[in-house]
Parts: C-alpha cells; sequence; structure tokens
C-alpha cells in the first residue's frame, strides 16, 4: 500500500525539468495567435456595437458589445496576453487575463457554441496557473539568470493533469462511439460531409459517389483510432506512430470538416513524454545546462 | 518550515488530483448515460463538454434566411458578411441563436433581438439597401454535395421588425 501511495505521489507530483512544459506553452501560444489571426480582420463585426454580437447575459450592461474603438482596444489587449504566454513574461497575470477574456468573448458570442476545443483552451489556462511553464525558454528565465535556456526543477502535477486530460477526450470521445445511435454506420461522416461543417474538399468527395461501404470504413476507422490513441500515447514503442496518426485524424478533420482546432492537440502530445527524457535529448541538441540554476 | 511548505503544496496538489479525477469520471459518466440531476453541476458539465465533441450529425441543415422589404417586395439578404467565420461556425451561431442560448426571456424575444440587431445593422452596412422592414425565417434544407442550402423542404416565419 505504501509503495503504491509512493508511486502515486512520485507519478503526479515529483519534481523534473521543466522543457516539457515550457515547449507546450509555446506551441499553445503560437496556437492561439494564430486562432486571434483569424478574428482580428472581422473585430468590428464580430465584438463591438456595430457589429452583430448578441450577447449572452442581456442585463449586463457593463459587457455589452463596445464601440468598435473600444472593441479593437479590447482585442490588442488580448494578442498582448497571448505574447507574453509566449515568451513567458509574467505568465500568470497573462494566464488570468486570457481566462477573463475567455468569459468575456464568450458572453459576446465570440464562443456562442459551448465547443470542446474551446473549453481545453479554458482548462489549459487553469492547470498552467499552477506555474512552471516559464521555468525556462522565457524571458523571465532570461532576465533573471540571462539565459533563455536557464532552468529551475518544477513539480510535473500541470504535465500529468494535461496528459490525462487528453487521454481522457480522446478514451469517451472514441468509446462512446461505439453506442451511440448516430455512430453506428457510414451516415454519420457521409451527412457530415455534406452538412453544416462540410468543407469543399468534402463535397468533392462526396461527389465521387463512392458506396457506402467507403463511409462505414472510414467511421469504423474512426472509432478503432480514437479507441486505441489514448493508450498508444502512453507506449513508448509506439508512440511515434500515433503521434503520426493523431497528426494525420486532425488534419482530414480540419480538411474534410473544418475543425481545424484540434490541431493543437498534435504539438500538445509532447506532455505524454518523461520530462528528463526531453531534457536529455535537447540537451543533445542545444547548450541546455545538465543542471538547474540555484 | 521549507518541508512543511512542501508537504502542504503536496497535500493541495494531492487535493487537486483527486478533485478532478472526480469529476472526470463523472464527465465520462454523463457522456454515457446522462446523470439527473448532475453532481457538482456547472463544473461537470463544464468537463463533460471536453469528453463528447461530434456525437450526432443531421440529415437536414438548418439556418437562418433573412429578407428585407423594399416598396412592397422582399429580397433575400445575404448574411454572410455578418458572419465573417467558417461556414460551420457560422451555422452553430445561428442554431445557438435560434435556439436562444443567449437565456433570453423566450426564443421569441431572442430572435426579435437578433432581427432588430439585423435590421439596423442592414441599414448602415455598406451596400446595404434602405429596408422598411425585415423578417426573420428559420429555414431547412436537404443538404447534397453541391451546396449546404439548396432546395428548402421547410420555412418558419419566426418575427418581422420593427
Amino acid at each position: 500500500m505504501n509503495h503504491f501511495f509512493h508511486q502515486w505521489d512520485s507519478w503526479w507530483m515529483r519534481s523534473g525539468p521543466p522543457h516539457v512544459l515550457a515547449l507546450f506553452r509555446i506551441c499553445f501560444a503560437a496556437f492561439l495567435l494564430i486562432e486571434a489571426a483569424t478574428y482580428l480582420p472581422h473585430v468590428p463585426m464580430m465584438f463591438s456595437s456595430a457589429g452583430l454580437a448578441i450577447p449572452m447575459q442581456t442585463g449586463l450592461s457593463f459587457l455589452a458589445p463596445p464601440l468598435p474603438a473600444i472593441a479593437w482596444l479590447v482585442a490588442g489587449g488580448y494578442v498582448v496576453a497571448v505574447l507574453l504566454l509566449l515568451v513567458g513574461f509574467g505568465m500568470r497575470a497573462a494566464l488570468v487575463l486570457l481566462a477573463c477574456y475567455f468569459l468575456y468573448y464568450w458572453q459576446l458570442s465570440f464562443y456562442a457554441f459551448p465547443s470542446s476545443y474551446h473549453r481545453l483552451f479554458f482548462f489549459t489556462f487553469l492547470v498552467l496557473l499552477l506555474g512552471g511553464a516559464d521555468k525556462t525558454f522565457s524571458l523571465r528565465m532570461k532576465l533573471a539568470h540571462g539565459s533563455w535556456t536557464a532552468w529551475e526543477n518544477i513539480s510535473i502535477l500541470p504535465q500529468r493533469l494535461l496528459a490525462v486530460q487528453l487521454t481522457a477526450t480522446y478514451a469517451v470521445v472514441g468509446i462512446q462511439k461505439w453506442w451511440l445511435p448516430l455512430w453506428q454506420g457510414g451516415d454519420v461522416l457521409y451527412y457530415s460531409f455534406i452538412g453544416r461543417w462540410g468543407t469543399p474538399l468534402a463535397r468533392l468527395l462526396v461527389a465521387l459517389g463512392l458506396p457506402p461501404m467507403f463511409y462505414d470504413a472510414l467511421t469504423l476507422l474512426t472509432k478503432v483510432f480514437e479507441t486505441l490513441i489514448p493508450v498508444g500515447l502512453w507506449i513508448p514503442r509506439v508512440r511515434w506512430a500515433f503521434f503520426a496518426g493523431g497528426l494525420a485524424f486532425h488534419l482530414l478533420i480540419a480538411l474534410l470538416l473544418g475543425i481545424w482546432w484540434f490541431l493543437v492537440l498534435v504539438p500538445a502530445y509532447i506532455v505524454f513524454f518523461e520530462p528528463e527524457a526531453v531534457h536529455a535529448a535537447l540537451r543533445k541538441r542545444l547548450s541546455i545546462s545538465s543542471l538547474p540554476v540555484d | 518550515m521549507y518541508d512543511r511548505i512542501v508537504s502542504v503544496s503536496r497535500i493541495v496538489g494531492h487535493a487537486i488530483v483527486i478533485a478532478y479525477l472526480v469529476i472526470v469520471l463523472l464527465g465520462a459518466a454523463h457522456s454515457v448515460r446522462r446523470l439527473s440531476p448532475v453532481p457538482f453541476g456547472r463544473v461537470t458539465i463544464f468537463f463533460y463538454g471536453m469528453l463528447a465533441p461530434y456525437q450526432g450529425y443531421s440529415e437536414t441543415s438548418e439556418g437562418f434566411f433573412a429578407e428585407g422589404l423594399i416598396q412592397g417586395t422582399w429580397y433575400p439578404i445575404d448574411l454572410a458578411p455578418y458572419y465573417p467565420v467558417l461556414a460551420g461556425e457560422r451555422s452553430m451561431r445561428e442554431w445557438h441563436t435560434y435556439a436562444n442560448w443567449a437565456q433570453f426571456p423566450s426564443e421569441e424575444v431572442a430572435h426579435r433581438a437578433f432581427a432588430l440587431r439585423l435590421f439596423n445593422l442592414h441599414s448602415l452596412h455598406k451596400g446595404g439597401r434602405e429596408i422598411e422592414s425585415l423578417r426573420l425565417s428559420w429555414v431547412q434544407w436537404k443538404p447534397a454535395p453541391e451546396a449546404f442550402r439548396t432546395t428548402p423542404i421547410q420555412s418558419r416565419l419566426l418575427v418581422t421588425v420593427p
């Protein structure tokens, strides 16, 4: 029993190098920047009183869509917060700001639909608030220790929480498809390809007139892959194959259904590596110290 | 003193882990068999939302159809400029407005608020012709490879404003 608790404690709470979490932070922030870039040209239409923003809570007048100039300022603040997260400076303040921004834009119908990916993003803000993601490859470390690659040991807890959440997301999404009535045949993909999410490429595919068996097989493949990936990502021997599979899977979803937000999960797979292994691998390529500062 | 701080942070950490695992398991259970009432309410529902993307599909397309009245004739209004997002996101936004996810007192109030916003916006929008009135319908289409919005199979007038 004691052994179990020791293992449990070590797996969740031990200290380790911060490189996995720092790389995750950089990829995640870069992705948020890309997403922001898709909305920025349309700030007045989407987030101001000059557009079609219908606020969710009509009683909160101070959260009503602002004038376009204010909306631009607010959007600029969002970009600054993402940049701070990216460079690793004032990270916790940036994360609190980003969480508030998500709630604000949700109110303004930016996130009018409670999408799974935006919930994952919000969850990530909360997890990164536990700290550690700015303890290397960050402006914070550069200013404090004179080097971008200086590092301090951190708690592994945020990395584990992110890994377990990804596992849970894939596992539950995959397993439930085996009995969800609408996922028992290929119709789900056929109608999705010509439905609200279908892209021009997906419509082209459907226009080929492929037999129902094609959609049945694709649906089965999706279910098998989503069921296996939460296991495969944890097994070092097959992990890279599932990385490639995950990339192909999410690329196809982006190309055929336009749901491109889940592509952020692919670089997030780094959280499945042990921090010591990533540190060792990086030391071979970069001039990273083998020891933490102080 | 340092050891004490460390042990307190560890206890807090384990409390976070256990609370997190309980909520994730409840979210998973809710995705398999709808729990009622849902333990821990919105927190569980939030985590359930991360475990349940794309559970189904529809064999019909649905969306808003707006028309503006000019000198006794109704003309269709192109809503695309008001939704500068991908088609799927636009469709979801329309559906959530239609289904009153913004929690207006009723669906009718929600539809009226949307139609009035659109009416004012269209009157101001460059290129938008001056309209005397706007009517908003919810339309179902039979989707086809050629287009998401093809021939309407059902149309329901929601509201006419002002």
